[in-house]
This record gives C-alpha cells, structure tokens and sequence, in this order.
C-alpha cells in the first residue's frame, strides 16, 4: 500500500502549482477518468476540472459484475456488481480532497480507511462491510436499513469502510437517488472522516474554533443541517466548496468565500484552490 | 415602595456580571477512534450517516452531539436514551467501556 500510495500522490511542488497539480493528479489519470465517464470534455480533461464538473457521472459504464477494486492516493475504493464509473466519481473526490495534502493520505492510509459503493437497489447492510449494522439505528434515530451512505466504521481486517451508494455516484434510471444530482453524498461522507481521521489534532481544533466563531456570529451557514455541529459545519461547507451542495443548500466557493471567509481559507489550505478559481493549463 | 426602584437599580450597578457558562466538549473514544463529541447545552444530535432526506434533525433536551462512527451509532444512542443528564450519560458512557476526555470550555 505505501508503494502504491507513493507511486499515485502527486509529486512535490510548491506554491501555487502545489494546489493545481495535487488537484490535477497526473495527466494519465485525468484523460482516464475523462474516458470512462463517457463525458464530454470541451478541449482538454484539465479544462473540465477547472469548471468544477459534477461528481455525478451523467453517462456511466454498465455494470460490471463481480468486485471491482482501486487504491487512489492511499484510500481503497471497493465494489461490486456495480458500473466502473462509479469507481470513477469516487476517485475522482478523492483527488479533488487530498490531492494536495500527503499528511492526509498518510493517516487516511493508515487508519485503513476505504469507500465501499453500495449496490443500486440493494440495502447497505446487506454488504459484509455493514451487516454489524442490522437491527439498529443511526444516532438520530433512523433504522440503518433504510439509510444509504455512513461517514465510516470498523469492517473486517481493520478496514475503516466509508458506504456510499451507486445511484449517487451515477445517474441511473429509474432514478432512485434520495437527494438527487448535484448533492455528493460520497463527498459529504468522505469529509467526515477527513476530519475524524486525516486530520491531526490542531486542525481538528481549529474546525472546532472555526464553528465556535461562526456560532457567536449567527452564521450564515450553508443550511440549517451545517448548522447543527462541527462537523457538518465541515462536512457542509466541504460539499459547498466543491460545488456539491446543490438542492440541500447554499453551493459553491463563491458563496462561501463571500459568507464565511474563515472557512473558506481553511478549506484552501485543505484541498486547495477550488475548482472554480483553479486557472486553466 | 418607593425606594424599592432605587434599591433595585443599586443591586444591579453591584451585582457581579453573570458569568457566561462555557460550554463543556467532550470527545469520546472506543479504542483509537473518535466516535462521537458532545456538547453539553441542548441541540441537534446527528449521524455518520448522510442528512435526513426530509432534512430533519432532532433535537436532544440536555446535550447536542454527533456521531464519528456508524457502528457505534446504535449503542451511543441507547445509552443516551437511558441518561437523565449530560454527567449521567458520560458516566453510563465509560462504565459501558468509552473514554471520554474533555476539549474544555470553549469561547
């Protein structure tokens, strides 16, 4: 895993060709992911990450069955009897969130830490990663049989294992997506365990301070549910930031660069540019 | 009785400025991991799942908090369930095998 971890991070850059090229990954990977998502790219792949397309993959492969497996800058991305294009939009929040950061990559690694896609049509907890989860609840109340996606727990082999469901990530018909296109419920997910687990302690504190100052402020926030801690504070403002927060609430870098600049920044230093400033190459 | 507005209005210009309670965090642990942080005034209480579709988000009378880990999510709330306060519920917390360690007052 380290060798494959070193081989896919970008390489060391600085100032800020860092952000463009941790964003970017390599060029093989951008004109890979252009491909399989079967999207149209106007001159260039780098030029369609510069507007900030959607992680939702408009026109995706079919289904492949059996298990279907990549490790991408650390973080493994599993499923089965799903469309490779899914794999793609997974990989490509990836690349878009710790492109820049091998810190991150290196706890995120550590801890083990994978996104399982779960099946269009079929229940989380019927996947081996999330069957510990039958019979019970979520901690607000909500019986995980009927919840597509989870921020993360311990599976078999000290997997920290991320769910995030297909018809998310893909746009299938019948259309069967809870929070439609433009909501990335993988992205969302995903943040909340940077947080948990790729972040050290002082940035985890400063989220904490950033919520705090953005409390006695009176916000605004994204939406009442980045209201509700820090964590969806981060979470929120993550999916704002890269435009994903469409239909739930406030989107994209523009709004939080002008309504909260304190995180803004913070998610700069994070990820990076966003793509919506990123210059085109 | 007519003084009593004055006697008031002396009591208020002397009485010390009613310190502004903190707001206990607190981070709790199984094992390694970060599985849920509390905050003990009441609020929200939220998943490691995605937000409600419907987009409600309960609220809890005595503490608000979120969850780190979705194994946990299940027992975590349980417990909480059976609390009468924010010290009874970390209590029940450590005694069922949780570290519970404070972040301190926030500003």
């Amino acid at each position: 895993m380290h060798q494959d971890r070193r081989t896919r991070a970008p390489e060391a850059a600085t100032g800020a060709d860092r952000s463009a090229q941790g964003r970017l990954g390599n060029a093989a990977l951008q004109e890979r992911l252009g491909q399989q998502a079967g999207e149209q790219t106007a001159s260039s792949g780098d030029e369609a990450w510069t507007r900030g397309r959607p992680l939702k993959v408009a026109n995706p492969a079919p289904t492949q069955p059996g298990r279907q497996e990549r490790t991408v800058l650390g973080v493994r991305i599993l499923g089965t009897d799903v469309s490779p294009s899914a794999l793609d939009a997974c990989e490509r929040f990836v690349t878009l969130t710790l492109g820049t950061r091998p810190d991150v990559q290196e706890r995120l690694a550590d801890a083990g830490v994978a996104l399982v896609i779960v099946p269009r049509g079929r229940p989380m907890t019927e996947l081996p990663e999330f069957s510990a989860l039958r019979g019970g609840t979520t901690f607000d109340g909500r019986p995980w049989e009927q919840v597509r996606g989870a921020g993360g727990m311990r599976a078999s082999g000290g997997m920290w294992a991320i769910a995030v469901p297909e018809e998310n990530l893909v746009q299938v018909e019948p259309d069967n997506d809870s929070y439609g296109s433009g909501y990335s419920i993988g992205l969302h997910e995903f943040a909340h365990t940077i947080q948990s687990k790729g972040l050290g302690r002082a940035e985890r504190r400063e989220i904490t301070a950033l919520y705090e100052a953005r409390r006695a402020a009176g916000g605004p926030w994204t939406e009442a549910y980045g209201a509700s801690n820090d964590q969806e504070y981060f979470a929120q403002a993550t999916n704002c930031f890269f435009g994903e927060n469409g239909r739930v609430g406030n989107n994209g870098a523009e709004w939080l660069r002008t309504n909260d600049r304190p995180m803004f920044d913070f998610l700069v230093r994070l990820y990076g540019a966003p793509p919506e400033a990123q210059p085109a190459r | 009785m007519r003084r009593l507005p004055l006697l008031l209005a002396a009591f208020a210009c002397h009485a010390p400025e009613p310190a502004v309670p903190p707001i206990a965090t607190y981070e709790v642990y199984a094992g390694a991991d970060l599985v849920l942080t509390v905050r003990a005034e009441p609020g929200p209480l939220t998943s490691t799942a995605p937000p409600p579709p419907d987009g409600h988000v309960p609220s809890h009378p005595f503490l608000s908090a979120g969850a780190h880990d979705a194994a946990s999510e299940s027992q975590l709330r349980a417990i909480l369930d059976q609390s009468t306060d924010v010290e009874d519920f970390l209590a029940r917390l450590t005694a069922a095998g949780f570290r519970v360690e404070r972040l301190g007052a926030m500003p």
